[in-house]
């Protein structure tokens, strides 16, 4: 049985998150010292801390201070979606941190194979980063909406093992199939097996997230040895009225544990809004969503006022469905797969779906 | 008229697509004497919750060896048989006598470990197999990621052992 210890956190007020995460993970036992630790938050794309888009780097402050007094060393890394991990730690305001506490970096550039045994039908992954060349991995998801997952959180997260532009080949070979995309999501989740969950959802986003939602002040904090357990307790706790499609495929091939909760001074959330993409997908079989795709799921569109020509969401679409034209970005709707990853990667929030 | 049928089309493939693909159930040894093992642990029984990878060790009826450990790699539970004796540790307990497993579980080692052991009448079932005993079942299926999985069930909760590696190559 999986556990969660979930709590209320107005502000990134580091003292108190460190008192919150000593006894939050001493409800998992104690904590091994001079641990080799790799943080793996969330760092979509640099943005900075107060967009809601990456986990805060005072609550990375906060978890890595202990782990540090506690004389483990510690490292940082995530593979963003179009930048160099470096690049995105630096503006997102972790790198700060990472100097102040001598903390190393894990640049997620690897290439390391695992044979996966998973739900998925593909048998080997690769992976930027070795979670087996650390003692644990600490997974440090922000609550976010998702336009094509409908929440990126516990299972989500550890998408980011996966080397930068491969990102956009798993979205091609899923072809927008939500539930074949869940079991990679999964099988990543399994290989990387983070000791722990850490959700940073002090500020989150709803709406159109990930990278262009409307950012909210949450107010919780969420700990769990259980990323998915962790999933499906926050889809009750946002009163999202249907199970996403990761905690779906996990409830039904058995995967899901039931998790016991400590309630730490949990917040009410009310009225969190869910992406407009997700209300329009139905958890129809393929064949059928493909038939009424076009017909009635969103279509990325463009904003010409905000779109800045820099192409970063023609160099991220997986399935080379857009393109700069003379009078500004042309989409190809037959060849999109909605996987919504120029929404995602846009860096002005110029595409909207 | 077209518009019917297209709709009535929809609506049929997808009622074939609800349709449950009848998967292969694994293979089940019986009457193991040599099992060495690694996989997760999920417990909730009777007081106790927790979840975690373990391993264990059995020579049947002699030796047994059950390590879980905690998202830390602590050692949550060890139970150990051997000709020293028995042995359990879980958190700041520790006993010898065998009879504070079955205080705590409700079944005796001995029972625990026929029933890993694959002893004893069983019935098939469509999962797998299952096993009845006065004061609780075991099952035998297999989860989602076709991983052998055996579930001790009574009313004080249910202890689950999901197996991903299996060796029973002392045989």
């Amino acid at each position: 049985m999986a556990k969660i210890v979930a709590g209320g956190c107005g502000s990134y007020d580091v003292p108190l998150l460190k008192e919150f995460f000593t006894k939050a993970l001493a409800e998992f036992g104690a904590l091994p010292a001079k641990c080799k630790v790799l943080l793996k938050p969330n760092l979509l794309s640099g943005k900075a801390p107060g967009k809601g888009v990456n986990t805060h780097p005072l609550f990375v402050r906060a978890l890595a201070e202990i782990l540090v007094e506690n004389g483990c060393s510690v490292f940082v890394g995530d593979s963003p979606g179009y930048e160099s991990t470096e690049k995105a730690l630096e503006k997102s305001g972790i790198m700060q941190v990472m100097r102040d506490l001598r903390l190393g970096i894990a640049p997620f550039r690897k290439r390391v194979t695992k044979v996966n045994a998973g739900i998925s039908p593909y048998r080997e992954l690769v992976l930027g980063e070795d979670p087996l060349d650390y003692d644990l991995v600490l997974n440090m998801p922000k609550l976010k909406t998702h336009v094509m997952m409908g929440l990126t959180a516990g299972v989500k997260n550890t998408f980011g093992f996966v080397p930068s532009l491969d990102k956009a080949k798993w979205h091609l070979r899923c072809k927008g199939d939500n539930r074949l995309f869940s079991s990679v999501l999964m099988d990543i989740h399994f290989i990387v097996n983070p000791a722990l969950t850490i959700l940073d959802g002090i500020v989150g986003m709803d709406g159109s997230g990930p990278a262009h939602g409307r950012v909210r002040d949450l107010g919780l904090v969420a700990v769990s040895d259980n990323g998915l357990s962790l999933d499906a307790f926050l889809e009750k706790t946002l009163s999202i009225r249907s199970p996403l499609p990761l905690t779906s495929l996990g409830e039904e091939k058995g995967l899901l544990k039931e998790a016991t909760l400590v309630d730490r001074g949990m917040p009410k959330i009310r009225e969190f809004v869910m992406p407009a993409t997700v209300e329009a997908d139905w958890n129809l079989p393929p064949l059928v969503r493909e038939t009424l795709r076009h017909l009635f799921t969103r279509k990325p569109k463009c904003d010409d006022k905000k779109c800045n020509g820099c192409k970063t969401c023609v160099n991220v679409c997986p399935a080379g469905a857009l393109r700069m034209g003379a009078k500004g970005l042309l989409f190809d709707y037959k060849a999109c797969i909605r996987c919504y990853c120029c929404h995602e990667m846009c860096p002005t929030g110029a595409i909207t779906v | 008229m077209k518009r019917l049928l297209f709709v009535s089309f929809l609506v049929f493939i997808s009622g074939c697509a609800l349709l449950q693909k009848k998967g292969e159930n694994l293979q089940w040894p019986s009457d193991i004497t040599f099992l060495k093992g690694e996989g997760g642990l999920d417990a909730a029984w009777k007081k106790e919750h927790f979840s975690g990878p373990f391993v264990v060790s059995m020579e049947y009826p002699d030796r047994f060896l059950l390590e879980v450990y905690g998202p830390f790699g602590q050692t949550l539970i060890y139970v150990r048989k051997d000709a020293g004796g028995f042995l359990l540790v879980a958190g700041d307990e520790k006993a010898t006598d065998e009879a504070v497993f079955e205080e705590r579980y409700g079944f005796r080692l001995s029972q625990f470990m026929s029933d890993l052991a694959m002893r004893g009448h069983r019935l098939e079932t469509p999962q797998g197999w299952t096993k009845e005993h006065e004061n609780y079942r075991v099952d035998y299926g297999q989860d989602g990621r076709d991983r052998r999985k055996v579930c001790w069930e009574s009313t004080d909760g249910s202890i689950c052992l999901t197996f991903d590696a299996m060796n029973l190559a002392g045989q």
